[in-house]
């Protein structure tokens, strides 16, 4: 039986009401939601940043928002988060480190040696190792601020990674690069689970990647908080 | 006119009170220091509050070690003793520490709280929260360790930059005999000063950093108040600085 990654169970909050999903390992969950705070209000409830009005909320099997500070922030260290959150006063290459080096999971050189390997998987690498790392993310377009974000999760193998509108309002050939990458981590860690949160319903979502990479087959969709 | 008065104090209060956890939270945390990464912005910390200051605190000192020297000699005429006696009180035990304490909080206490402020407002901390990432560890430890490590260095550097180039500099346009100065004025050091001044100084880095961070992290999630969060910091740390400094000197009397 696949191990239970996130769950939710008629949790409700002040954004949204009645929430119910469960995230197997492996697994990928798109949730549509009508706006960007009640998105961010979903994953802080999911990952026991906000306390739920109501219901219950699991993460990795555990109560998570119950526990004390220092025991969640060590389960948050499973948890990769892709989106628009690089921290502006580290340079890029600092922030892709950042998460791995902080947990001390890996040395150095893993975590550099898995930077490089997932960078040379763009098209443009030599164009990211030489301009792109050594500035800070102020000097990033959209798309190379969330790609960068998933690159920090490509060297934190993260076990659940939440994916924070990763692909909204993005042109084809960033939105087929993005994609390209989560298609790549989920080669390298056929366990791991991601959750992806989309504007809009969740359908359109799942249409947004089924038709840019078809073998991407919706395995669970969570109700629109 | 009652209303508006509770609402000062009860500002007041509670920046003590934020100050005060902010402090307390840094002393129960120092272990996160053996993290390479938090090692890594506290030594960036030490670079920019300490070794990026020297120029603009060598030419205060020199500045400030000339004009003492020269106005000492036609106030108490060329007496060594006497002359000492106020450069080691009045200079380099109480104005040394207080003005570099000063160029350190217009420069440090003010990029800090702006710092904090722009990643609050940026939704930042949120961020490093959610990668398993203590803020309290990662943006507050090394800032205040950083500060407190710096300032009794530069504060330091800067009274030796005063007592050794001030009488120099004055003895160009008033006869000051500069052997016996300098060897009255190391004689009559004593260790129990030097802990005081360097506990003194340590204190000064603290209150800074405290005051600089609770400005900045606590500031309501809107642009308008990062500019604020600096000018909140420096005045703040100022009125604070000149009350640490008030209460060493009540315990030293």
């Amino acid at each position: 039986m696949p191990e239970i990654i996130a769950s939710m169970d008629q949790t409700s909050t002040e954004s949204f009401r009645h929430a119910s999903m469960s995230l197997e390992a492996g697994a990928l969950g798109i949730v549509g939601t009508s706006g960007i705070d009640q998105g961010r209000d979903f994953v802080d409830t999911l990952l026991g940043l906000a306390p739920p009005d109501s219901g219950e909320v699991r993460l990795f099997g555990q109560p998570v928002y119950e526990w004390p500070e220092s025991r969640k922030l060590a389960l948050l260290a499973r948890v990769g988060h892709a989106g628009d959150g690089l921290i502006s006063n580290l340079k890029v290459w600092e922030n892709l480190a950042l998460p791995a080096l902080y947990h001390q999971t890996n040395t150095p050189e893993e975590v550099e040696a898995r930077l490089i390997e997932a960078i040379s998987q763009l098209p443009n690498k030599d164009e990211w190792m030489q301009k792109r790392l050594p500035a800070l993310p102020d000097a990033l377009s959209s798309y190379g601020v969330r790609m960068a974000s998933l690159l920090r999760s490509a060297a934190l193998r993260p076990r659940l990674l939440v994916a924070e509108f990763l692909l909204d309002d993005l042109e084809g050939e960033a939105v087929g690069r993005l994609v390209d990458m989560l298609t790549w981590m989920r080669r390298k860690d056929p366990a791991l689970a991601v959750l992806l949160l989309h504007l809009g319903p969740s359908n359109a979502g799942h249409s947004t990647l089924h038709s840019l990479r078809p073998d991407w087959s919706l395995q669970l969709e969570a109700p629109t908080p | 006119m009652r209303t508006s008065h509770t609402h000062v104090l009860g500002s007041i209060s509670s920046f003590f009170r934020l100050t005060a956890g902010i402090l307390v939270h840094v002393i129960t945390h120092l272990d996160a220091l053996r993290r390479r990464t938090i090692m890594s912005v506290t030594y960036k910390q030490i670079c920019f509050t300490g070794i990026q200051a020297l120029l603009p605190a060598s030419f205060a000192a020199v500045a400030i070690g000339f004009i003492m020297e020269t106005q000492m000699r036609s106030l108490l005429g060329s007496g060594i003793e006497l002359n000492v006696k106020m450069l080691k009180l009045v200079v380099l035990r109480e104005f040394a520490p207080l003005f570099t304490s000063f160029i350190v909080l217009g420069r440090s206490g003010a990029a800090i709280a702006s710092e904090l402020a722009a990643m609050k407002v940026q939704g930042e901390i949120r961020n490093l929260y959610l990668m398993g990432i203590d803020p309290g560890e990662y943006l507050l430890v090394p800032r205040v360790v950083g500060c407190a490590v710096a300032v009794p260095v530069l504060t330091f550097y800067f009274q030796a930059i005063v007592a050794g180039m001030g009488p120099a500099l004055a003895s160009v346009f008033v006869e000051i005999d500069l052997g016996p100065y300098y060897q009255a004025l190391f004689a009559s050091f004593t260790l129990q000063e030097l802990l005081i001044s360097a506990a003194k100084n340590v204190c000064f880095g603290l209150v800074i950093a405290a005051a600089a961070c609770s400005s900045g992290i606590y500031v309501p999630p809107s642009r308008i108040w990062i500019p604020q969060a600096a000018e909140l910091a420096v005045m703040r740390g100022f009125l604070l600085l000149l009350a640490t400094d008030a209460l060493f000197a009540l315990l030293t009397l």
